[in-house]
């Protein structure tokens, strides 16, 4: 009755069907493999001294140096300062960070890792002697958080 | 009206062709399963683990060292555990239900296995603190440290 008519619209039948099993398709791939339950890391890190007290070869290590967690884990710190100095430790990249902590003193710290990748969390006060503030290694007192990923990418 | 048709015919073809285009172009940049990235082989990590003490503003802390451990699924980690302290400790790894003999001051022992299930899994000391057993120290609680296992 209608030739070019029915052509075109069987055409646009054909190639709507194909897009709608392409879609299917690809709803039915999509689906990422299941995110692995969220763990809690319970842990102490403690700013600790070594070498004479104020002395040019003192240094400062946290233990430990390297945090791990996977992506969506819960991460809680109990910060403690066994050095002689005050030092406020932060992890930038999180916005966390503890009060300026006395030797002696600590603080716990809890945040979710909800960001991968590779996060330093160091000193924030700066040396000062007169204040009795960090040490004359402040700009080395770095640790590392490695945030990775598992499951769906 | 047969014209009218006709554009409704038409105006359906290109809906079409759009809809097709954008399903080939999702379809085509769906998400890869994670069975086919590529892994390395699975090895055999020889790793060791302490009891460190740290001392400073009259405390003494003790924990084991290192704190982290990460492995893939299917590694065989082989962990040589020792204990400077002049008290006694014994390490479990809780999630895999292992753990060393009691280690006297200046005792080792080791624990080979296969990670073979992901997950984060708990390490501490399983002596309670008892100074008439010189059994830890008393911060006992916080000798803790994780192995974490990635697909």
């Amino acid at each position: 009755m209608d030739g070019p008519r029915s052509a075109v619209a069987g055409t646009a039948l054909v190639i709507a069907v194909i897009a709608i099993a392409l879609s299917l398709l690809t709803l039915g791939s999509a689906a990422p493999p299941p995110r692995p339950a969220p763990a809690t890391i319970d842990l102490s890190l403690l700013i600790t001294s070594s070498g004479a007290v104020g002395g040019l070869a003192e240094t400062h290590l946290y233990n430990p140096q390297l945090l791990v967690a996977r992506r969506g884990d819960i991460v809680r710190l109990r910060v403690m300062n066994q050095s002689f100095f005050r030092h406020g430790i932060e992890i930038a990249d999180y916005g966390v960070r503890t009060e300026e902590l006395n030797g002696g003193q600590s603080e716990d710290l809890t945040f979710t890792a909800d960001r991968s990748g590779i996060f330093q969390f160091r000193c924030y006060t700066p040396y000062d002697p007169a204040a009795a503030t960090c040490a004359l290694d402040h700009a080395r007192m770095i640790g590392h958080l490695v945030v990775i990923k598992t499951g769906a990418r | 009206m047969g014209q009218r048709g006709n554009g409704v015919v038409y105006f359906a073809l290109v809906i079409a062709v759009i809809a097709l285009l954008l399903s080939v172009l999702v379809y085509a940049r769906r998400p890869t399963p994670l069975a086919t990235i590529p892994g390395r082989p699975p090895a055999t990590l020889k790793l060791s683990m302490v009891v460190a003490t740290f001392t400073g503003q009259g405390m003494a802390a003790h924990r084991w060292y290192p704190t982290m451990l990460v492995a893939r699924e299917g590694d065989t980690i082989d962990l040589a555990v020792a204990n400077p302290d002049t008290v006694n400790h014994q390490f479990e790894l809780t999630g895999y239900n292992l753990r060393t003999k009691i280690l006297m001051p200046g005792g080792t022992d080791s624990l080979r296995f296969v990670a073979d299930r992901t997950g984060v899994f708990a390490f501490q000391c399983v002596l309670p603190y008892d100074p008439a057993k010189h059994n830890c120290t008393p911060d006992h609680e916080l000798m803790r440290g994780y192995l974490i296992v990635t697909e």
